[in-house]
């Protein structure tokens, strides 16, 4: 019995020497980023601007840098929650950091309504307001 | 002080910025058919765009000193405001179509005012025309949510006269449009004359203006309530 324990630890210790954790070890797991876009039943030709400039600078971010894009819709009444989590009013781009299942940090680019005319503008906002949340410890 | 009148300013070019942006064209179309009708007369013209933006001021105000008192949540309002009131707006326009052509007769409440005034208001069409900016105020739609509960309200929460700010919001968002009423009556009374046919013009601006209603309330049916 002894033994058999002093095996699992011995290959735990390898796992780790070699950078791969044993599942339910959370610490090396790296975190999830989502942009979510949040949207009703009714699209709007701006809104639908929102959606697309929205999700071409999420994906172009360099492959190493994995960010997730979702188009919610809030009028789904199992999406309705996202209304009050994050203290939505209108068509809106949220950046959530995910941990362990669980949502560390959160930010509402609510600038998108402004730079919605200028894509060259939005971009660039979207783009350096992603980069500086995936710095953020 | 300097910080007191720029957050007026604001508050007034948000306003305007509300009444200019594309997503409430339908209901402006509609509410400068509406102001416009009474040709022949720019002052009643004048008075019943007075009205509608004195009824967009309330709604904004009233809204406005619910959300910084913290007696609504913004999320809660917004969201109902966007997901029901367009919604509701399609049929009410039918509706008032229907009152514009006779179909449907509806008996005004009498005003505490003089009897000269009431028959001025009336005949501006005054009350009309304060239940119309008040209602189209309540149909916000994502622009003009992302400016008022977005821009305006965080504006107003640290304001030292936060509460007024929705008041002078609601004052631009009516001035262009009165604006635009009454441009629009004084342009058709020309070429009514031009045409030697004012009188004429008149009593067919009330079947346009029904017309034009019945419109936008086609529009927001189908946009709210069947493309679902």
């Amino acid at each position: 019995m002894k033994s058999r324990a002093l095996a699992a630890i011995a290959v735990a210790a390898a796992l780790n020497l070699f950078g791969i954790a044993p599942a339910g070890h959370c610490a090396d797991t790296p975190d999830e980023i989502i942009a979510y876009y949040f949207h009703g039943d009714v699209r709007c030709p701006t809104c639908r601007k929102l959606e697309e400039y929205s999700r071409e600078a999420v994906q172009a971010k360099e492959p190493g840098q994995k960010v997730e894009f979702r188009a919610v819709n809030v009028d789904q009444k199992e999406n309705e929650h996202f209304m009050t989590d994050y203290k939505l009013y209108t068509k809106s781009l949220v950046l959530s950091r995910m941990r362990d299942g669980k949502e560390v940090r959160s930010k509402n680019l609510t600038k998108i309504w402004e730079y919605v005319r200028d894509r060259k503008k939005f971009l660039g906002y979207v783009s350096s307001e992603l980069d500086d949340f995936m710095k953020a410890v | 002080m300097e910080n007191f009148w720029s957050g007026f300013i604001t508050a007034l070019w948000l306003g305007i910025l509300t009444s200019l942006s594309p997503c409430p064209l339908a209901t402006n179309v509609a509410s400068i058919s509406y102001l416009s009708k009474k040709i022949n007369h720019p002052g009643l013209v004048g008075i019943s765009g007075l009205a509608y933006t004195l009824g967009r001021m309330t709604l904004y105000a009233t809204l406005g000193v619910l959300l910084i008192h913290s007696i609504l949540g913004v999320p809660e309002a917004a969201g109902f405001l966007q997901k029901y009131m367009n919604k509701a707006l399609g049929p009410v326009l039918i509706l008032v179509a229907l009152i514009l052509m006779g179909v449907v007769k509806i008996r005004l409440p009498d005003f505490s005012v003089s009897h000269r005034f009431q028959t001025r208001l009336a005949d501006a069409g005054a009350a009309g025309a304060f239940a119309l900016g008040f209602l189209f105020a309540l149909a916000f739609c994502p622009v003009s949510a992302a400016l008022f509960f977005g821009s305006l309200i965080p504006l107003a929460l640290h304001h030292p006269a936060g509460t007024t700010l929705p008041l002078v919001y609601g004052l631009g968002t009516g001035l262009p449009v009165s604006l635009f009423a009454i441009l629009t009556a004084v342009g058709i009374k020309s070429l009514g004359r031009f045409f030697e046919k004012i009188s004429k013009v008149e009593f067919y601006m009330r079947g346009m203006t029904a017309a034009v209603f019945i419109l936008v309330g086609i529009y927001y049916i189908a946009t709210y309530i069947l493309k679902r």
